[in-house]
């Protein structure tokens, strides 16, 4: 700012002049109190303070002028360039010296101090400009990844959703515009049921993934026979598993467990339903609980295709669905599965097993109960 | 049924009301129905209902203070009707008199199902000392029971909730109300004996104990007695 003040050559040489004849001003009237040498001093002093912020030229212009006006007005005798003693003739010199040095020094002193400055804020100028750069293509990236990740969802459930519904009103519709044979009225009715289902099972999905999100998931434990869980997940899928030789395995002494049973059907349900569309017809599909060490252990076997090694550790994420996989499905079922198991303190994990097919572990703390009751 | 049956159907979605409407006319039910809380008790007071659809979501009261309301005076089956994940409407809800409950969506069969059962049971005078069910014969004056004509030993508990449970048979009995019945209030928290007991008897009385056909779960409800 200072430096745009003094820009024009002209305000600067005006500011020294003014600033030489205020200071010999002051000076007039001290040297009443003082000796001409201390003036040459405060002369010399205001000098240096001019080549802290002033052009190399002013600089110049008051260091002459106050060695003119010293000699002139203070130097004995008094008004009159003449000096009479050989050692104010020295001191003079030496004054105007010392000012013009001072004023080179100062200024060039000056001028680094500004290229340095400059440099260092064209430095972060160019920083910030890489910052920004660099951020923006950062965002840039976010914003294309989770434009992928939005497209990738809405395109699952926009399809998801449309199937079932297009079943529903074309089956509805072509019951209603035209007269059909039995069976193939009956197909059709069974078609809109078997969409209703569907839609009902991606809107408990979808609803079960936004309680997870929003953190609403507590589970509230208590005392349930696996059996029953079992049961009640084969009962709701029989249809599906009808096509397949579904083996459960439980001991006979399995005692109750202390678990959240609409959670954990839901958690089984998943599982089940993912093997039953992947597993070919007629093959077997496992199911076995087992209770140790404090643990309630599930295990789901099928004779799948199995998961690709590499996209193994994928799999439980939202969304996320191996290559190739046959189309249905939104990439929602086993990362619920894994939330809701998760909330219970547990853990899910998945392998392929070395004859082929998948198994999925599920191991959850829960409280169990021994102690034989009587009447 | 020789007579036709009035039903009242209390739910505000005007679909819902068509579709229950064309279902449980064919099904011979005579169907009355209300919009809101206020005409459902006004219609009920007024025409002869044999039993009544009551949806918990309804625009002008709670669900739960209407069925209240309604067991002030009205005797006869009361069924929820209520969407999924509602698992503590329910509860309370078969603990303040319902008969049963349907969540929906539902299946129009079960609906018609549950309904002739809960009419059964309302007009059974519940006073024949012998229970039937199947292969299944619960003699409620001498404590016996046969299985296919064989008796089977069953201890004084697994005895009582077994025939508390064959008297509601087709009902949903909550683990309050059982162990209430069976334990008595100190127990209201124990269902861990329910658990432990229903094990057993499924043993004992259960063709295949794994898959129960008889003593039928309803998840984080109750128990139901299956014809």
């Amino acid at each position: 700012m200072k430096r745009n003040i003094f820009k024009s050559g002209i305000s600067q040489y005006a500011l020294a002049v003014a600033a030489v004849a205020a200071t010999s001003a002051i000076c007039y009237v001290l040297a009443r109190y003082l000796g001409y040498q201390s003036i040459s001093l405060i002369l010399l002093f205001m000098v240096s303070i001019l080549a802290t912020f002033l052009g190399i030229g002013p600089v110049l212009l008051a260091a002459s002028l106050s060695a003119f006006i010293w000699d002139v007005f203070f130097i004995p005798p008094r008004y009159t360039i003449h000096i009479e003693r050989t050692e104010d003739i020295l001191m003079l010199g030496m004054f105007f010296i010392i000012a013009l040095i001072n004023g080179v020094l100062t200024t060039r002193i000056r001028k680094q101090e500004r290229l340095a400055r400059d440099r260092e804020e064209r430095t972060n100028a160019l920083y910030q400009l890489n910052r920004n750069l660099s951020a923006a293509a950062n965002k840039a990236q976010f914003l294309e990844e989770s434009d992928k990740l939005y497209k990738t969802l809405f395109n699952s459930i926009s399809h998801e959703l449309r199937i079932p519904v297009a079943t529903i009103m074309g089956a509805s519709d072509s019951l209603l515009s035209s007269v059909h044979p039995e069976a193939i009225r009956v197909e059709l009715l069974t078609e809109i049921l078997k969409a209703s289902e569907r839609l009902n099972r991606l809107i408990e999905n979808l609803l079960n993934m936004s309680r997870l999100e929003g953190g609403r998931i507590k589970p509230r434990p208590d005392w349930h026979d696996v059996h029953d869980l079992v049961n009640e997940v084969c009962e709701n899928l029989k249809e599906e598993l009808s096509r397949f030789r579904v083996q459960v395995n439980i001991p006979e002494d399995m005692p109750p467990v202390k678990i959240d049973f609409g959670l954990m059907e839901q958690v089984l349900y998943n599982l089940v339903h993912n093997a039953s569309q992947y597993a070919p017809p007629s093959t077997e599909i496992g199911i076995s609980a087992f209770y140790s060490d404090g643990l309630l252990n599930l295990q789901i076997t099928d004779r799948g295709p199995g998961f690709p090694e590499n996209e193994i550790s994928l799999i439980f994420n939202k969304f996320y669905r191996v290559g190739g996989s046959k189309p249905g499905g939104t990439g929602l079922g086993l990362s619920i599965a894994k939330g809701f198991v998760e909330a219970h303190k547990g853990m899910i994990t998945v392998e392929n097993r070395s004859d082929g097919g998948a198994m999925f572990r599920i191991s959850i703390p829960a409280e169990t109960f021994r102690e034989d009751i009587n009447q | 049924m020789n007579q036709a049956e009035n039903v009242l159907i209390i739910d505000d979605e005007v679909q819902i009301r068509r579709l229950l409407e064309i279902t449980l006319t064919a099904n011979g039910f005579n169907t009355f129905f209300a919009a809101s809380g206020k005409e459902g008790l006004v219609s009920a007071a007024t025409h002869n209902i044999s039993i009544i659809l009551l949806d918990l979501g309804l625009p002008d009261i709670d669900g739960l203070d209407l069925l209240s309301k309604f067991r002030e005076w009205y005797t006869k089956p009361i069924i929820i009707l209520t969407v999924r994940d509602a698992e503590e409407d329910i509860i309370k809800a078969l603990d303040s008199g319902a008969n049963d409950y349907l969540t929906k969506p539902f299946r129009s069969g079960e609906l018609v199902a549950r309904m002739r059962a809960a009419l059964r049971l309302s007009k059974e005078k519940g006073d024949n000392p012998v229970l039937e069910s199947g292969s299944l014969t619960i003699d409620t004056v001498s404590h016996i029971v046969r299985k296919n004509g064989v008796i089977i030993k069953l201890t004084t508990t697994e005895f009582s909730l077994l025939a508390l449970l064959a008297r509601n048979k087709g009902r949903v009995l909550t683990h309050q109300q059982i162990l209430k019945e069976i334990w008595g209030f100190g127990y209201l928290e124990q269902t861990q004996y329910l658990r432990v007991f229903i094990a057993q008897l499924r043993k004992k009385i259960e063709d295949d104990p794994s898959i129960p056909t008889l003593l039928i779960t309803e998840s984080g409800i109750g128990y139901r007695f299956g014809a």
